[in-house]
């Protein structure tokens, strides 16, 4: 095990570089992926997400850099990390021909499962995504939504404790997507960790607890989406302009990232109401007109936009 | 109870379903039938024998046929089929090994021609028997005892189809393994290379049963022994092979060693037909033309060579050898065998006072055509690699048989057609001294086309280098 590899962290990628012949498709992209998260990974069309996700399935071999899954290389042995993985690939890998237990039957078999081993993780994955009344018919009768079911539970029938997901609503309706969002709600109960690849921003908003933003093939954005978090957005609302909010703001030990706007001024603050009280005491015994002082919880669109204006210069 | 092989199962619920179980021995039984009628016809009066030695036939007829014609289009199928409808990625995630995986497609996905095998080989081996027990058929056509023709046959038929769909599956992987999507045309490509050069086995495989003894490294060898212990052997390396590429597809590390292994086992085996200097001569040209096939088949990667760059600046001796291409490992590997061969030509050359100085002056003349003709490889190599880096990359391969056409083919003629013999050797490695210009040696030319090659190949790749997007972009904006 490599020491500077914290073992907490389910996927470590570390100055991942890929080329196409004519593309750098990432560049020196490295993160670390909590365990038991979500991690919803967004970027416009062409960011580089897709390659990511199959560099850190071993599906493709990096220019540079490395995947640690678990804290082993995954390019080192590309069939041991593979038994720690589940990926769901954006055009799921259905053999259309064989019914739906023979297709969950080849897939636990492929992943070494055998004789009770293979029925029990079998049956439970039918039970899990629902698929009980679909098992005898052949893959390629089933509608989108029922494929899109049958190639998850292909992904996890040999119980990974790391899914990757490309794409993985896409073309669902507004019922199927809101049970995808139960069902990996489900799965990250059971203690598995997911990366879930989307451009679709509504989707992931309901069960991500990280948000990994990529553009152009580099990564500009990893964090936590609020709740849960050693800190918190605040939003402090104002009853009459104060010129130097922000400057008071940024005095006060904790506080940072102040982005203080006419009666508003928001900024990153340590969770917890111990802190709230005393800063509150703090600005009204320094004459700032508080009108109220609130926790804000950024969604995906907001942290996305916060990345974007950065990148363009605004404050 | 050891399990049975996941892709293997899968292709026999796919494949063998009881209404094909029966139709294989019915048509099977129709063409016996088709056989039985046509011996026992009045006019040709041919009788037990004759329908005994037909059924035979058939047996090892039909075996081959349906092997090539069958079982090769659906080995090579087998992975590019997977690839089209993007399951491909599914098997490479799972955790079965490359072994496991290698076997169980290379017969999984032909379990139904095995199975038509099978009952071929069981009319040939029956007919055989009767033949020879009733009327003595085998031992006097073949001039060996019964049980010597059935191991030939059994043996001899079984490598010939491990060899034949291993191969095409392996050509069909290597050349759709670089590109997104499989392509059919690749298929059959693969398909039409093996089935001719399977004809070719085959037909010396017939040749050989009644033909006079083979010399092989001076050793006086059973012809039909020979025939069917070679097809035993290359069917291994097929299968080796196809285990390798196995590897390369599941990301597996490898060492680019086995393709050079393959072509000096090769050319060892050619050699042993060839007498004297000519044996050192054949195994270094084997070698040498040897490197054309990987190097048409996976086709210059750029990146691949961009990260052997990289390791070769850093120093990294055993990275460097992971991404060097087998072409080029191949190419190292003939220069050895090639200097070999060129120095014993000018060695028997000085070492025969007797000959004339006719002689010598011809084994040197055949040395420097060698190293020209290593010479001619390497620039067609070199210029393999020119046209990969150019902006129709997908297109290098026609683009560099269109060169290759020009320079082996067009340019040759042309010089032949004006009467300038003496140019030849700017094309073509000349052995014939009357053809060539003496005052110019002939490695010259190709040497002087080889470093051409290789300055545009410099240029090109500054300038690949130099454009390649760097998408350093703002976001764009999201759907949500």
């Amino acid at each position: 095990m490599d020491e500077a590899t914290p073992v907490a962290a389910a996927i470590t990628v570390e100055n991942l570089i890929f080329d196409y012949p004519t593309l750098r498709a990432l560049h020196g992209v490295s993160f670390a992926v909590e365990r038991c998260s979500v991690t919803a990974l967004v970027g416009p069309n062409g960011a580089g997400k897709t390659t990511l996700l199959r560099c850190m399935a071993a599906l493709d071999t990096p220019f540079a850099g490395r995947v640690l899954i678990e804290g082993k290389d995954a390019h080192e042995d590309p069939r041991a990390s593979h038994r720690r993985l589940g990926y769901l690939s954006d055009f799921f890998g259905l053999y259309d021909e064989l019914t739906v237990t023979r297709c969950l039957r080849h897939a636990a078999a492929m992943h070494g499962l055998q004789g009770a081993d293979e029925r029990l993780a079998v049956e439970r994955v039918i039970g899990q995504l629902d698929l009980g009344d679909l098992a005898s018919r052949p893959a390629g009768e089933l509608s989108r939504g029922q494929r899109q079911r049958l190639a998850i539970a292909q992904a996890i029938v040999h119980q990974p404790a790391i899914v990757l997901l490309d794409e993985p609503a896409s073309g669902l309706d507004p019922l199927a997507r809101h049970k995808l969002s139960d069902l990996l709600l489900g799965l990250r109960d059971e203690g598995m960790t997911l990366i879930v690849s989307s451009h679709i921003l509504a989707e992931l908003e309901d069960y991500s607890s990280h948000v990994l933003v990529m553009d152009g093939g580099r990564l500009v954005e990893h964090r936590a989406i609020a709740g849960g978090g050693e800190t918190v957005t605040l939003a402090l609302e104002l009853a009459t302009p104060c010129a130097d909010l922000a400057t008071r703001l940024a005095a006060i030990a904790g506080v940072e990232d102040v982005v203080a706007e006419e009666l508003v001024a928001v900024f990153r603050a340590p969770s917890g109401a111990a802190f709230r009280h005393d800063l509150l005491k703090t600005l009204i015994g320094g004459d700032v007109p508080v009108a109220g002082l609130a926790e804000r919880r950024l969604g995906l669109r907001d942290i996305y936009r916060e990345v974007a204006r950065s990148d363009e210069g605004q404050p | 109870m050891r399990r049975l092989n996941p892709e293997l199962r899968r292709y026999l619920w796919l494949e063998l379903s009881p209404a094909r179980l029966v139709a294989m021995p019915v048509v099977i039984a129709a063409l016996m039938l088709l056989i039985g009628a046509w011996a026992f016809q009045p006019g040709l009066a041919m009788g037990g024998p004759g329908l005994l030695e037909g059924m035979a036939t058939l047996g090892s007829t039909g075996f081959a046929l349906i092997v090539l014609f069958w079982g090769a289009r659906l080995s090579a199928n087998a992975v590019v089929r997977e690839i089209a409808g993007r399951t491909w990625d599914q098997q490479r995630l799972s955790s079965a090994g490359a072994w496991a995986m290698t076997w169980g497609k290379l017969f999984g996905s032909t379990v139904f021609v095995w199975y038509g095998c099978l009952l071929f080989l069981l009319v040939s081996g029956v007919s055989l028997i009767f033949w020879q027990a009733f009327y003595g058929g085998v031992s006097a056509l073949f001039d060996a005892p019964l049980w010597a023709v059935l191991v030939q046959m059994v043996v001899g038929l079984i490598a010939f189809a491990v060899l034949v769909m291993a191969s095409v599956m392996l050509i069909a992987m290597t050349a759709v393994a670089r590109r997104e999507t499989g392509r059919q045309l690749d298929v059959s490509i693969a398909q039409i290379v093996v089935i001719l050069v399977a004809f070719a086995l085959f037909t010396s495989f017939g040749d050989s049963s009644q033909g006079a003894p083979v010399v092989w490294w001076g050793m006086e060898l059973h012809a039909l022994w020979f025939v069917v212990a070679s097809l035993v052997v290359f069917a291994a390396w097929a299968v080796v092979g196809l285990w390798r590429r196995m590897r390369v597809e599941l990301q597996v590390r490898n060492w680019p060693l086995m393709w050079p292994l393959f072509a000096v086992f090769a050319g060892l085996w050619a050699a042993g037909f060839a007498d004297g200097v000519a044996a050192v001569v054949v195994a270094a040209v084997v070698v040498l033309v040897a490197g054309y096939v990987p190097a048409v088949l996976e086709q210059p990667d750029p990146v691949r060579l961009r990260r052997l760059l990289g390791a070769l600046r850093q120093g990294d001796g055993a990275t460097a050898l992971r991404f060097m291409p087998l072409w080029l490992v191949n190419h190292m590997v003939a220069l050895v065998a090639v200097v070999i061969a060129a120095l014993v030509l000018l060695g028997e050359g000085v070492k025969g006072p007797e000959a004339g100085i006719e002689q010598i002056d011809g084994l040197a003349f055949a040395a420097g055509t060698l190293v020209a003709f290593y010479l001619f490889v390497t620039r067609d190599l070199l210029l393999l690699v020119f046209a990969a880096l150019g902006r129709g990359g997908r297109r290098a391969f026609a683009t560099w048989l269109l060169w290759m056409a020009v320079l082996y083919g067009l340019a040759p003629m042309i010089l032949a057609a004006v009467g300038f013999y003496p140019s030849l050797p700017i094309f073509v490695p000349v052995w014939d001294i009357p053809f060539a210009n003496l005052a110019i040696p002939p490695v010259v030319w190709p040497l002087l086309q080889a470093i051409a090659v290789l300055l545009l190949i410099r240029w090109r790749w500054r300038r690949f280098a130099a454009g390649r997007l760097d998408h350093a972009s703002v976001p764009k904006p999201l759907s949500s």
